[in-house]
């Protein structure tokens, strides 16, 4: 047996040293380049939260220190989405931790059905508000036929994502709203990240009815950086849930010249009147906009 | 030679039927004849090849008078641009190019409904159904399969001529005179309708597809599958306009440059593993660059590249290694009877003439470049072959420049100056993206995560083609926009030609003009 098995060996290595060394030099070549770009491009120990450039929509992706990630909604287009998410993403993961749909609108979940078929995504979270439109019918099927952990996202849950890192869910409540101007929206998924003393908020779709329901619960939410709801539309961002956020910084994520016309002219000048001229950020005129903090520190990095 | 004679009259026939009628092309052929006939009476077999010559001429005349198309109440686009939306029923006759915001579908063997009856009607149709259809369920991505039989309803419109490309020029060489945005209704009549060996050859191709999908990101993913799979849909703009500006457009185009590295690829691995005492080798490169054509689903650069590499392979075993004239020529014609319009399409015109540089000019500076390098050229060893594989490279980017340069200037309002660096660079990694995609794409059907790995090393070659052409378009000075009318472009083609003529006719003219009396 013994005798057999070192004659077997004996023969692999004469097989293996015959091989030419010109025949293992390129394959080493590339796996040492490899090497060394992972080794160069591995990500810092910071939270980096992407407001994603992807046209008329929402998608906002939180890489932790631990190097965890999250995807928020996935905005309008196939193409931009999986775009962005090539340059943000280090090349060699093909996975996603967590995939929220705060609301089955199509500029929030076309894209994230190309997110389910392309990346392996270890769980999603949604408002569970179902939709008669294919793409959420798709949607569920993904969810359905890749054996992902599917979670109904409710007020008082919360996801603690390591080195002191959580998200808070503050909306929908137990009891959906109802008989609202569009219930769908207004039952969107709201989220606070929170990370020492840096938090954001990030409001989803929701209208005046939706924060209302927020202020009436009395929850904490004052945050440094605030997602305008809805695009920033005259449906959200009323006087009263502004000065209950009080933020420092204002992201609207819109699209170029899109045919709705938003952002709204009214909301940015209570946005800029409350938070300061140059607070308010828009994704059609700066592109991705990156913020990064270490818990203490907020830093602001645009593409444009 | 009778080949190059007899492929250039059938060619010549075809460009003499656009402009000429029928009765009139006969007329002159006739004339012709006896004309020939009574100057050549005495030499058998130059009649016989002129006699040849004319029936070629007058079949093309023909050939392009029968593809005019009609436009009465049996041709679909008769039914363009109405008021009111039709409802037609038509195969999905190609592979379906998922988009952005649609899915585009080729459809066939279209029956259209004109007051409650359904009428069969000729021509195809481009249509941009919805990304999702209303069977989504049943289906996986993306949702249409080539053999689909549809009912949908929506109105049916001309293609419009857009500012800086003729669409409906470039629509109407693939038969389609009609287009359908976001038809409503869509309803799956039924499937598996279309041709089996097809079918299973778009599945395999839509298995490749999107393991690429899974094991690549983005725009890498893309970039591969253009070059492998020839699927342009998911490029982003920025990067087509990149690879354009600094000359390399060939490259994410699956083209003849893409079938001529197959056909290297797979001619050395046959010669490897069975020798060339048999003519197995052979077929093997051959069954290589035909499976390679099919994958790209058969897109008419690749199938006219692929018949040119046949015809060269096969003139090769033969011994016949010179005829690439007669090769390039031979394809065309074939080419040309089957798509005559394809005689004004600049993308042909394009490629042939980027064939020709390789045929005329780039055994020239290959020369030129063995002079330059004197004795390295002939020793062994890895400075020797690399010095070697510098000058083929840009022998060959050169010849299918200076080939193609005027042609780009007219068409295209824009040259590259930036095209010989950026080839030079770009051109060695096109082999390593096939080869590490088409692995990808193997293996990802059986083993996602092996597919995954091997996608890194895809990834790589994919990155470092990016890079190179966003770091060359960046350059200030990448391209100019040039204005060039045809008779420049004549000139500038007779000039090659006389050149070309010069070189080769250098002994004699040594002769005529001996060196000291021109100094």
């Amino acid at each position: 047996m013994v005798s057999q098995a070192k004659n077997y060996l004996a023969r692999v290595l004469k097989l293996a040293s015959g091989v030419p060394i010109k025949w293992t030099l390129v394959p080493l070549l590339l796996v040492a380049i490899l090497v060394w770009i992972a080794a160069i491009t591995t990500p810092d120990t910071k939270l980096h939260v992407f407001f994603l450039d992807v046209g008329q929509g929402d998608a906002i992706l939180i890489r932790t220190p631990s190097h965890h990630h999250i995807l928020i909604d996935g905005g309008p287009s196939p193409e931009a989405i999986t775009n962005e998410l090539g340059e943000r993403l280090p090349f060699w993961s093909r996975s996603i931790d967590l995939v929220v749909l705060t609301h089955p609108h199509d500029d929030h979940i076309t894209g994230l059905v190309e997110v389910l078929r392309r990346y392996e995504v270890k769980q999603v979270l949604e408002s569970g508000i179902e939709c008669d439109s294919p793409a959420y019918s798709e949607w569920l099927k993904l969810i359905d036929e890749k054996g992902i952990k599917r979670t109904i996202a409710r007020a008082g849950q919360r996801i603690e994502l390591g080195a002191g890192i959580w998200l808070d869910i503050l909306h929908p409540p137990a009891d959906l709203l109802q008989g609202t101007d569009s219930d769908t929206d207004n039952n969107g998924v709201v989220l606070r990240l929170v990370y020492g003393e840096v938090s954001f908020l990030l409001t989803a779709d929701i209208y005046h009815e939706g924060e209302q329901c927020l202020l009436r619960q009395g929850v904490e939410l004052e945050s440094a950086v605030l997602k305008v709801a809805h695009h920033g539309a005259d449906t959200s961002s009323s006087l009263p849930f502004l000065n209950a956020v009080s933020p420092q910084l204002a992201i609207i994520s819109v699209g170029e010249d899109n045919p709705y016309h938003l952002p709204d002219e009214e909301v940015c000048d209570r946005l800029e009147q409350s938070l300061g001229q140059d607070r308010v950020y828009l994704t059609s005129e700066r592109g991705t906009i990156e913020l990064i903090s270490d818990g203490h520190k907020l830093w602001l990095k645009t593409e444009r | 030679m009778t080949l190059i004679y007899l492929s250039l009259s059938w060619i010549i026939g075809v460009y003499v039927g656009s402009s000429i009628g029928l009765a009139w092309g006969i007329a002159v052929v006739a004339l012709a004849g006896v004309l020939i006939l009574v100057l050549l009476l005495r030499r058998r077999r130059a009649l016989l090849l002129f006699g040849l010559c004319l029936i070629l001429l007058s079949g093309g005349i023909a050939r392009y008078q029968a593809t005019i198309p009609t436009w009465d109440e049996n041709a679909l686009q008769f039914y363009n641009d109405r008021e009111h939306p039709v409802q037609i029923e038509g195969l999905v006759a190609a592979d379906p190019e998922p988009g952005d915001e649609s899915t585009a579908l080729r459809l066939e063997q279209i029956k259209i409904e004109i007051d409650g009856e359904w009428r069969e009607v000729s021509g195809a149709a481009l249509v941009y159904a919805p990304r999702f259809p209303p069977f989504g369920a049943e289906r996986d991505f993306p949702y249409y399969r080539y053999g689909d039989l549809l009912r949908i309803e929506g109105y049916l419109e001309t293609p419009p001529e857009l500012e800086d490309f003729d669409w409906a020029q470039y629509l109407a060489r693939q038969g389609i005179y009609s287009i359908m945005h976001y038809p409503d209704n869509v309803k799956l009549v039924a499937s598996g309708q279309g041709a089996k060996p097809l079918e299973w050859l778009y599945g395999l191709r839509d298995d490749m597809s999107q393991a690429l999908d899974r094991s690549l990101p983005e725009p890498q993913n893309s970039l591969a599958q253009a070059v492998l799979l020839g699927k342009r849909g998911g490029l982003p703009l920025e990067l087509k306009e990149d690879f354009a500006s600094i000359g390399t457009a060939h490259v994410i185009a699956v083209s003849g440059l893409h079938v001529s590295i197959v056909a290297g690829i797979f001619l050395s691995l046959g010669v490897y593993l069975f020798g060339r005492r048999r003519p197995t080798y052979l077929l093997f490169a051959l069954a290589a660059v035909w499976l390679y054509a099919l994958l790209t689903g058969f897109r008419p650069p690749v199938f006219r590249a692929a018949i040119m590499g046949s015809l060269w392979l096969v003139g090769d075993y033969i011994g016949r290694p010179r005829s690439a004239l007669t090769a390039l020529l031979l394809a065309a014609a074939i080419m040309v009877g089957i798509q005559p319009v394809l005689l004004w399409d600049p993308s042909f015109q394009l490629s042939f003439a980027a064939m020709a540089g390789l045929v005329f000019l780039t055994p020239k500076f290959q020369d030129l470049g063995a002079k330059a390098l004197g004795g390295i050229s002939e020793q062994t060893g890895w400075r020797a072959s690399s010095a070697r594989f510098a000058v083929d490279i840009l022998s060959v980017t050169l010849g299918a420049i200076l080939f193609t340069l005027p042609l780009i200037a007219f068409y295209f309002h824009r040259i590259s100056i930036v095209a010989l660096p950026a080839n030079f660079f770009i051109l060695p990694a096109v082999p390593g993206i096939i080869i590490t995609a088409a692995l990808v794409g193997v293996v990802g059907p059986v083993t996602l995560p092996v597919a995954q790995v091997l996608g890194w090393v895809a990834w790589l070659f994919t990155t470092y083609a990016i890079k190179v052409s966003e770091l060359f378009s960046a350059l200030p000075f990448a391209s100019v926009d040039v204005k060039v009318g045809l008779p420049l472009v004549c000139t500038y083609y007779v000039l090659i030609a006389i050149a070309l003529w010069l070189i080769a006719k250098r002994r004699q003219l040594r002769r005529w003009f001996p060196k000291r009396r021109i100094i």
